[in-house]
């Protein structure tokens, strides 16, 4: 009877996934294999959202990992990330991407669909962080070389955090984004830009009001 | 019941019973001050009905059951028994659903729901004594686990909304400390006196807990909490250590979710001892 019971509960376990409407994710869920991102970068031309991800490619033969990017194009936020799923045998997955660098239009009017559009995802951490680019595209503050060998994506994220332990910017992950955008109160965010050798180097950070204006730190 | 469980056992079972709702809290101030004050109701309630059981010089649930004429006793264990089912069909859902949205997108709500009946089923058919046994050093486990998650976490907690706290104080009962009645009178004997202290004892650290659990949510959170689904398990998922340490709400929903399956299975046990008692042509079956 038990061995009935156990061969019955494996049977179960063959029935297809029951899609949910509401849960994008889980369209390429049954291809068993997630694309690991580190970040990403946004930016808004032409009334459509652009959106470059910084993925880990872990193939090599020494072992060594790479980056890879690819860009893809939406309306909105949501559609973006299905639309980068799309575009995959695998999918998208967020929970190692540590840093989105968005343009200040972004930062400054769309900071809360962008924030929403990451809460839908299950596996986006509230531990992200949201930076800004200046004077170059956020794509470009992306691809750019790190100082250090690495990931640029990872490499800027360690940098984050290491000026945040030290004050140099405000201490504002998503959650607390989410928080104060809620609250109506202002959020910080650090400013990256590019020095003249095409390296990233952080400015300062920009304060946001909850209308859209902005003042620096 | 004949079997023996000792007095700590039976705090145990009591603090797990609680810890099991960590993953599913509500996170307001309002809420959190309910949690503060139902502990301290449902302390007194435990330490109330152990005292009048070892007044009247009555073992546990069952032997009062027993003792009242059997036209009311044993419908009244029957109902008890229903309720044990309710609880644990609650558990099945609500862990399933929270499996679904967070971790296992593509299991059938259903399936990961009879994979945890089976562990139920699986850890209880031996009583409620073998259930007790590691149900022990399974509270000790989860509750190590959750203060230092508690701890780890509250350097990310904005200091503000703990000095505003006060001010939302409202009187309030919730609502799932009820689910502690089933435990409360299918858990609990009174052979030794030490039970009325352990047991209290249990009820308190469980319900500390839960508003100390859901106090993190806030104070990390805010008011991001109601965009979460679960914000109890994602406060815990703000710290991290560099690249090892990242996923610690995963370690806390395992903590919590041990406390589930504990419940889970003293739910069934009981259920099925309570239909046993209530209609004897049960007893040829075996578990």
């Amino acid at each position: 009877m038990k061995k009935i019971l156990l061969l019955i509960i494996c049977l179960l376990m063959l029935t297809g996934c029951q899609p949910n409407k509401n849960k994008r994710v889980e369209l390429n869920q049954n291809a068993g294999q997630i694309l690991p991102i580190s970040a990403f970068a946004i930016d808004k031309k032409d009334n459509l959202y652009q959106m470059t991800i910084e993925s880990i490619r872990q193939d090599s033969l020494d072992g060594e990992v790479s980056p890879a990017y690819f860009t893809v194009k939406s309306e909105n936020f949501s559609d973006l990330f299905y639309n980068a799923d799309m575009m995959l045998a695998s999918r998208l997955y967020l929970s190692h991407a540590s840093i989105i660098i968005v343009s200040e239009n972004i930062a400054r009017f769309d900071i809360d669909n962008l924030v929403n559009s990451l809460l839908e995802r299950p596996d986006a951490r509230l531990t992200l962080r949201i930076a800004i680019a200046e004077n170059s595209t956020p794509d470009e503050i992306l691809q750019a070389p790190s100082v250090t060998d690495g990931i640029p994506g990872m490499a800027l994220s360690s940098l984050l955090e290491k000026r945040t332990k030290d004050q140099t910017f405000l201490d504002f992950p998503m959650f607390r984004i989410l928080d104060y955008s809620l609250n109506g109160r202002d959020i910080a965010l650090p400013v990256l830009t590019l020095s003249d050798d095409g390296h990233v180097k952080p400015k300062s950070s920009i304060i946001i009001s909850s209308d859209g204006g902005v003042k620096y730190a | 019941m004949r079997d023996t469980l000792f007095p700590r056992w039976q705090g145990a079972f009591l603090a797990i019973f609680l810890l099991a709702d960590g993953l599913y809290l509500e996170t307001s101030p309002e809420d959190i001050f309910s949690f503060l004050i139902s502990t301290i109701i449902f302390a007194l309630i435990t330490f109330a009905y152990l005292k009048l059981l070892t007044h009247f010089n009555i073992r546990d649930f069952e032997a009062l059951c027993l003792k009242i004429p059997s036209f009311i006793g044993k419908p009244l264990l029957f109902i008890v028994g229903l309720i044990a089912v309710s609880v644990l069909i609650l558990s099945g859902i609500r862990l399933s659903k929270f499996w679904q949205i967070t971790a296992f997108p593509a299991i059938p709500q259903y399936l990961s729901m009879l994979v945890l009946f089976f562990v139920a089923w699986r850890a209880g058919r031996r009583g409620r004594t073998a259930v007790a046994m590691w149900a022990y050093p399974t509270a000790y486990l989860c509750i190590f686990i959750i203060i230092i998650s508690l701890f780890i976490t509250i350097s990310d907690s904005t200091p503000e909304y703990a000095m505003n706290l006060p001010k939302y104080f409202t009187f309030g009962i919730s609502t799932r400390f009820l689910y502690l009645i089933p435990a409360l009178l299918l858990c609990t004997q009174t052979e030794n006196l030490p039970t009325t202290k352990h047991c209290t004892t249990g009820v308190i650290i469980g319900g500390l807990g839960l508003t100390l659990i859901a106090l993190r949510a806030y104070l990390v959170l805010g008011l991001a909490c109601s965009k979460l689904p679960y914000p109890c398990f994602s406060a815990a998922g703000v710290f991290s250590v560099g690249d090892f340490l990242q996923r610690g709400e995963v370690i806390f929903a395992c903590s919590i979710v041990l406390c589930e399956a504990v419940r889970s299975s003293l739910m069934l046990t009981l259920a099925i001892t309570c239909f046993r008692s209530a209609i004897p042509a049960l007893r040829k079956f075996k578990r």
